[in-house]
């Protein structure tokens, strides 16, 4: 099984996806810390009630003066969006090309093909955390006025929960690739998760069975008071992400052991 | 007897069709097993069976003697329908990921065996600008990696010129030659099939019809004198007598088909005048193609 491991990072490490979608995660990181320095220094907030003038528009809630919720704001919620979506072109890639037939039978291949996702996922999370708090730190003290850089056990809890974050949500992409065993229903569920479409639909459908509190709980709450839950690290947070982390395998792992190739 | 392959009422249903039906299957130790049949038979259902790509509904499967566990994957290499390769990569690379999964490291076996199948280890040509044959043999190759004891191959000339059929069939016989190792090929091509199989099994409508040696076979397709005559018993008496016939067999209770070389006029004349009628008599020779569309149930091309 940890063969296997090594060759979906080999495989991640020679696919021109991921080198593409790390440039483009940089090159947007880079754009929105540019357009956010510009947008604090002119002090030029709009409120809901003016009417928008044309031009690219990012809605941020606060001044973004700290590594921390640059990170957060900007690096960590594209990283999501954009791996994600070279996640689930990676994942259905095996289905798709067929080269599944060739690792099902190894050894422990039916567990070995979902529990290596997880690992990839893990890279790939690292990955954003590395330009997320690579780039902040680098550009953060030149664009913003006033910019801190937390202490380092600051950064490192924040790290630590944004990487099991990251594993959730990649997890999720994960069962639903291997469920439907394509990209498209990868990338729609990143969409969806990601941008917070997801989260009032659920709310009104917990509100219905009066679960509406169980709402607070879902990753597209999460992912949108993602600068919060790093500010004030709960052990419910985490608990919580992990039930996610073993539900989601669990489940992947329920379905690569079911079903015929 | 060591069965590298042994299954017992093997079974595959989707929903309501019986995809394999009760498939008694036994590929002994240095076999090439053709497996035959025609289009939907069954066949890559079964070998995916084998390879544990599906799961069987019933039945058992024995390999190397045991039942599958963690080990047999790396004693079984396979190309089962299309080769399983990223579009993107080299063959090398595709070799070589496979390779890491499997925990070898062996960097010359990868190159030894893109030579075996003629394809250039150095090439950074990405596989989605091969032509088919390339890619057969390229999934050829990577069935062999970690030198497997059993091969299964389906349907590996489909698509192939003649060049190319020629190439997997020297290759099928170098490996089982050289290395004694034990490959199941399936196919409706009968004429290639048969100058390389030396067992047979023949599937019909997810049946194991026949298991057949390729000795039998060819002692069943050899060419007859069929004899249709009023009295078997007694014209056996006579032929025995006359010309001492060792190797005939009565097929029913008139019918006589002899294998031993004969003049058949004269047998007719020695029949004749010993009062036995003779109704009809002629030469037959059953070809491999007619025995076989015969099992499997088809008139046409299997």
């Amino acid at each position: 099984m940890l063969n296997m491991m090594k060759a979906e990072i080999k495989r991640l490490w020679l696919s021109k996806g991921f080198w593409i979608s790390l440039v483009v995660l940089t090159g947007i990181y880079v754009l929105c810390i540019v357009m956010q320095s510009n947008a604090q220094e002119s002090m030029n907030w709009t409120n809901t009630s003016a009417p928008a003038e044309p031009g690219v528009y990012l809605t941020v809630d606060e001044v973004v003066s700290s590594l921390n919720t640059l990170a957060t704001s900007f690096g960590f919620s594209f990283g999501i969006l954009i791996m994600g979506i070279e996640l689930a072109g990676f994942v259905a890639q095996e289905y798709s090309s067929g080269f599944v037939k060739q690792t099902i039978p190894l050894a422990n291949g039916r567990s070995g093909i979902i529990l290596s996702k997880l690992v990839v996922s893990g890279f790939l999370g690292i990955t954003i955390l590395f330009v997320s708090y690579g780039v902040g730190a680098l550009l953060g003290p030149i664009f913003m006025q006033d910019f801190v850089i937390e202490p380092a056990a600051t950064l490192f809890s924040s790290m630590v929960l944004l990487f099991l974050f990251a594993l959730a949500f990649f997890s999720l992409e994960t069962f639903v690739c291997t469920l439907f065993r394509n990209k498209t229903s990868g990338i729609v569920i990143d969409f969806l998760v990601a941008s917070g479409m997801l989260l009032g639909i659920g709310q009104s459908l917990l509100a219905m069975v009066d679960l509406d509190g169980l709402a607070t709980y879902t990753l597209s709450n999460y992912l949108m008071h993602i600068t919060d839950e790093v500010t004030d690290i709960s052990l419910n947070t985490v608990l919580v992400l992990f039930v996610y982390l073993i539900v989601y395998n669990g489940l992947s792992l329920w379905i690569s052991h079911r079903r015929d190739i | 007897m060591a069965y590298v392959i042994e299954t017992e009422n093997l079974c595959k249903q989707y929903k309501e069709t019986m995809a394999v039906s009760g498939v008694n299957m036994h590929v002994q130790k240095g076999d090439i097993y053709g497996f035959i049949g025609r289009n939907g038979a069954g066949k890559s259902t079964t070998l995916k069976m084998l390879n544990g790509l599906i799961y069987p509904s019933a039945g058992k499967i024995r390999l190397f003697g045991e039942e599958r566990n963690q080990y047999s994957g790396r004693r079984i290499g396979a190309l089962i329908e299309n080769a399983g390769l990223y579009p993107h990569l080299s063959a090398y690379a595709n070799m070589n990921l496979k390779a890491t999964a499997m925990g070898l490291h062996q960097p010359d076996e990868i190159i030894a065996l893109l030579s075996l199948v003629k394809l250039d280890f150095k090439s950074r040509k990405p596989v989605k600008k091969f032509s088919l044959g390339m890619k057969q043999r390229l999934g050829i190759a990577m069935a062999l990696l970690g030198q497997p004891d059993l091969l299964i191959l389906d349907e590996p000339i489909n698509g192939l010129d003649p060049e190319g059929i020629r190439e997997i069939r020297e290759i099928i016989t170098t490996l089982n030659e050289q290395r004694g190792m034990t490959i199941i090929i399936s196919s409706h091509i009968l004429g290639e099939l048969s100058k390389v199989a030396t067992r047979y099994g023949i599937i019909r409508a997810g049946e194991l019809v026949e298991e057949i040696s390729a000795d039998d076979l060819d002692r069943k397709c050899r060419s007859y004198l069929s004899l249709v005559v009023d009295d078997p018993k007694r014209a056996l008496v006579i032929l025995e007598s006359q010309v001492d016939i060792q190797d005939y067999q009565v097929i029913d209770s008139h019918e006589i088909w002899i294998y031993d070389e004969l003049d058949s006029a004269q047998v007719n004349a020695w029949l004749v005048s010993s009062q036995v009628q003779v109704s009809q008599l002629y030469y037959q020779k059953q070809d491999l193609e007619s025995y076989f569309l015969e099992k499997i149930g088809g008139t046409s091309n299997a």
